[in-house]
């Protein structure tokens, strides 16, 4: 297989690749204040914070800390058809359940298969206890609306969430790619479950180059379809909600998810304070270079529309960057 | 000052302290760097018995002089209300017990124990003048005709003794030694005969109580050897007659091994135990009281409570291993540290063992647990009951491996039960989650990091090192701290992102 090749440290760091200690040492250690941790850590809190800024969100329905809410919470269901439920304090997607429709003793899931209301009851109850939360400590769940993705990613997603990832450091946008889901990953949009990540360029958000499994692909493995042709709409708007995330969370060194409704347009899905380094493969391109030029940078606090022209011309200018 | 380089002034202080105390122990207190080879430690019991005549009891022992290849290391005597003093005499060193009133029988043990140094050292004693036995007759003449016949037939003095042995034991038809022997008694016997005999020609000749420490010896007197002034003394063994360089015994000096004052029927036995250990433990022993470190060592707990630590000790090991398979080498493991957990589990119960009976643990366990994902129960009765049935799993695995003949399977029992019981739910947790492949790489490199971790922490050079030398910890200390800011790439990350620079 020839990702059992080996590259030279050497090369890595010329080419600029930011490995996993660096990030943690010289970004998240030194850009994220641990006091701000619970805005990402917590979803109830960011999705709050979010709405404070006025950031598109997917519309909660409802929020539960106790157990014994979960009766009140079928009959708050019984209007929806479609919903989401969330651990707050989840990580990596774990303890995610997207419900798309109901029968008789419980409800459908995205995939197609059932979970009875018994399941579904005990799902809420072990992720209230914390068997999704980092560290096992107790945690809430939250219910959001379904995002009805827009039609952009039909051809280049097997069932799934389709998600765009951009990582902002100090507010600017340095780096993004979308996630698109597999049947080797479930429809689960984690890369290192087989979902395609596709670099995208700050400066247009066209693709880059595609890759699954560490491995340059040129076609979604289910669909077929090229991702040549693949163009992520309201591309700005995504940009500047991403870039405006940094006003809410104020860490430095961020990843913001943003999903697309039909109807709303982008919305914030989650920030994680710790985003993977999987992006630079999808990008072909180093991150630490990027985050190094970035640093030069000592404008005073600049709104995040100038900051995302500043990103956009930066990466426009410097293709090698 | 920034983090960074305070990180390395704190190193460099810490791995200073470490290295020079390490040297320290080793140069100036002898202990060995290595768990070098073992010598054999001898611990010998005297138990001294007399009847006490209801007044004041003295009870002196003499302590052996020549101890050969041996050396004391220590000794102590207990008894029922016995003052107990060691003393000095003419160079001679004594241990005595008194008490004022005693009756009846009494019993004083005194143990001592002495190692071997490996080393020979010669059989010293003063010399002193010879002085001429006195026989009477008809003695005289015969024991003189005899001591002339058998110096006719020797060249040197080794020789006469030998020729004595055999002229006194062999001739037994000759006239003068069926005389000579109606001459003997009790307390004056053959071995006295012969030195007297030697002194005869002013050969110097002590008779001399001496010790074999032979293994398991129970309840045994002191042997008697005849020594005999060659230019140095050489002993002689008094049944053979002939020249012998005994080893692992020890002698007293010509005087009374026991005296009894105020007692009668007194008696002494030695019991003697034979052991291994290492020159470290012997150089702990000796320096335990003089060295400021080492009162304040590890080695000054009682036993029980330094296995504990030995085992403490070797946990930074194994969380070492794990910080360098994490951040130099990139692995995945399932849980920070669970593979330190998995490691010492593995020590309780060896390696293949452990493996087998973790898998059998977790395939069961995993099958009770789906089964209960079933059951809709909350997520900590759920942990709990399987936790109780990992304790059944490994109570029934226990059992059957006794009943099979493998008594060791109840080290099993000592798994870390709430351990393998949350890594079950995990398990199972990431299985429905995010599938078999994550479990298997997460478990998968748990489990060699885990096995690393075990086979670092039963080295023996490892466990002796972190026992012996606890401030190797600080230099570990110092070790994690730099690798605490390491910002290089991680090993696997040269395979992972490889596809980013083959283009070019």
């Amino acid at each position: 297989m020839a990702g059992f090749k080996i590259a030279s440290p050497f090369k890595l760091k010329a080419k600029g690749i930011l490995g996993m200690n660096a990030r943690n040492f010289k970004y998240i250690m030194a850009e994220n204040k641990r006091e701000f941790y619970p805005r990402v850590d917590d979803k109830m809190l960011s999705k709050k914070l979010a709405v404070e800024e006025g950031l598109a969100v997917p519309e909660l329905i409802c929020c539960l800390k106790y157990n014994h809410q979960v009766k009140e919470l079928h009959e708050v269901l019984a209007k929806h058809k479609e919903f989401v439920v969330k651990p707050t304090k989840g990580s990596g997607g774990q303890g995610i359940l997207v419900i798309v429709d109901k029968y008789e003793d419980g409800y459908v899931k995205a995939s197609g298969s059932k979970i009875s209301f018994i399941e579904f009851n005990r799902h809420i109850s072990s992720t209230l206890t914390g068997l999704y939360s980092l560290g096992g400590q107790p945690d809430k769940v939250m219910v959001e609306k379904m995002v009805h993705f827009t039609d952009t990613f039909q051809n280049y997603t097997y069932q799934g969430v389709p998600d765009i990832r951009v990582i902002v450091f100090r507010g600017y946008p340095v780096m993004a790619m979308t996630r698109l889901s597999t049947k080797a990953s479930d429809g689960k949009a984690n890369l290192h479950q087989g979902a395609v990540g596709v670099g995208l360029h700050i400066h247009s958000g066209e693709p880059i180059q595609a890759v699954q499994f560490n491995q340059i692909v040129a076609k979604h493995p289910d669909t077929g379809h090229s991702f040549e042709k693949l163009r992520v709409p309201n591309w700005d708007e995504i940009l500047l909600l991403a870039a405006r995330g940094y006003e809410i969370t104020e860490l430095g060194y961020m990843g913001a998810d943003i999903v697309l409704d039909k109807e709303k347009g982008p919305l914030v899905l989650e920030l994680n304070a710790r985003p993977g380094l999987a992006i630079q493969i999808a990008n072909g391109k180093g991150l630490g270079n990027r985050l190094k030029a970035f640093e030069k940078i000592t404008h005073r606090k600049q709104s995040p529309q100038k900051r995302v022209e500043h990103s956009k011309e930066v990466f426009a200018n410097n293709p090698d960057l | 000052m920034s983090a960074k380089s305070q990180v390395y002034i704190l190193s460099a202080i810490l791995s200073f302290l470490g290295i020079f105390l390490i040297l320290y122990k080793n140069m100036s207190l002898r202990v060995p760097l290595t768990p070098d080879h073992q010598k054999d430690v001898w611990v010998v019991e005297a138990v001294i018995d007399f009847e006490a005549q209801g007044g004041v009891a003295k009870v002196t022992f003499e302590i052996p002089a020549n101890t050969g290849n041996l050396e004391i290391l220590n000794q102590h005597g207990s008894s029922n209300n016995f003052g107990f003093t060691l003393d000095e005499l003419n160079g001679r060193e004594r241990a005595i017990w008194a008490k004022r009133q005693a009756s009846g029988k009494e019993q004083i043990y005194y143990q001592f124990s002495l190692y071997d140094t490996e080393e020979e050292h010669p059989f010293e004693m003063e010399v002193d003048e010879v002085e001429q036995p006195f026989f009477e007759e008809p003695y005289n003449t015969a024991i003189k005709a005899l001591a002339d016949l058998a110096w006719k037939r020797s060249a040197d003095p080794e020789s006469y003794a030998r020729e004595l042995f055999n002229v006194l034991n062999l001739e037994g038809d000759s006239q003068n030694v069926n005389l000579v022997k109606n001459f003997l008694s009790q307390t004056y016997n053959m071995k006295h005969l012969i030195r007297d005999m030697l002194k005869l020609k002013n050969i110097p000749a002590v008779v001399v109580r001496g010790l074999k420490l032979q293994e398991r010896a129970r309840k045994v007197d002191p042997g008697y050897y005849l020594a005999v002034y060659v230019k140095s003394w050489e002993l002689i063994d008094i049944d053979t007659g002939k020249v012998t360089t005994p080893q692992n015994t020890i002698f007293w000096h010509p005087v009374p091994v026991l005296e009894v004052e105020g007692g009668s029927n007194s008696q002494i036995k030695f019991s003697m135990m034979k052991s291994r250990e290492s020159a470290k433990a012997l150089a702990v022993d000796k320096n335990i009281d003089e060295s400021p470190l080492m009162a304040f060592s590890i080695y000054t707990l009682p036993i029980q409570y330094q296995t504990i630590f030995q085992m403490l000790l070797l946990i930074p090991m194994g969380t070492f291993v794990v910080v360098i398979m994490r951040n130099i080498i990139g692995m995945t493991t399932s849980g920070t540290f669970m593979p330190v957990l998995l490691a010492l589990a593995f020590i309780e119960t060896t390696l293949g063992k452990g493996l087998i009976v973790l898998s059998i643990v977790l395939m069961l366990g995993l099958l009770i647990r789906f089964y209960l994902s079933r059951l809709n129960l909350l997520l900590v009765p759920r942990i709990s009951s399987i936790v109780i049935c990992v304790v059944f799993l490994m109570a029934f695995i226990s059992i059957l491996g006794y009943k099979l003949g493998y008594e060791d399977g109840i080290t099993v029992t000592l798994f870390p039960m709430i351990i393998i019981s949350w890594t079950i739910e995990r398990v199972s947790v990431l299985w429905e989650e995010q599938g078999g492949r994550q479990v298997i790489i997460q478990m998968g490199g748990s489990l060699i990091v885990a096995i690393m971790a075990y086979f670092v922490m039963t080295n023996p050079m490892v466990k002796y090192f972190t026992f012996t030398f606890p401030e190797c910890l600080l230099i570990l200390l110092a070790l994690v701290l730099l690798i605490g800011t390491y910002s290089g790439y991680r090993f696997t990350e040269l395979f992972r992102f490889e596809p980013l620079v083959k283009d070019s």
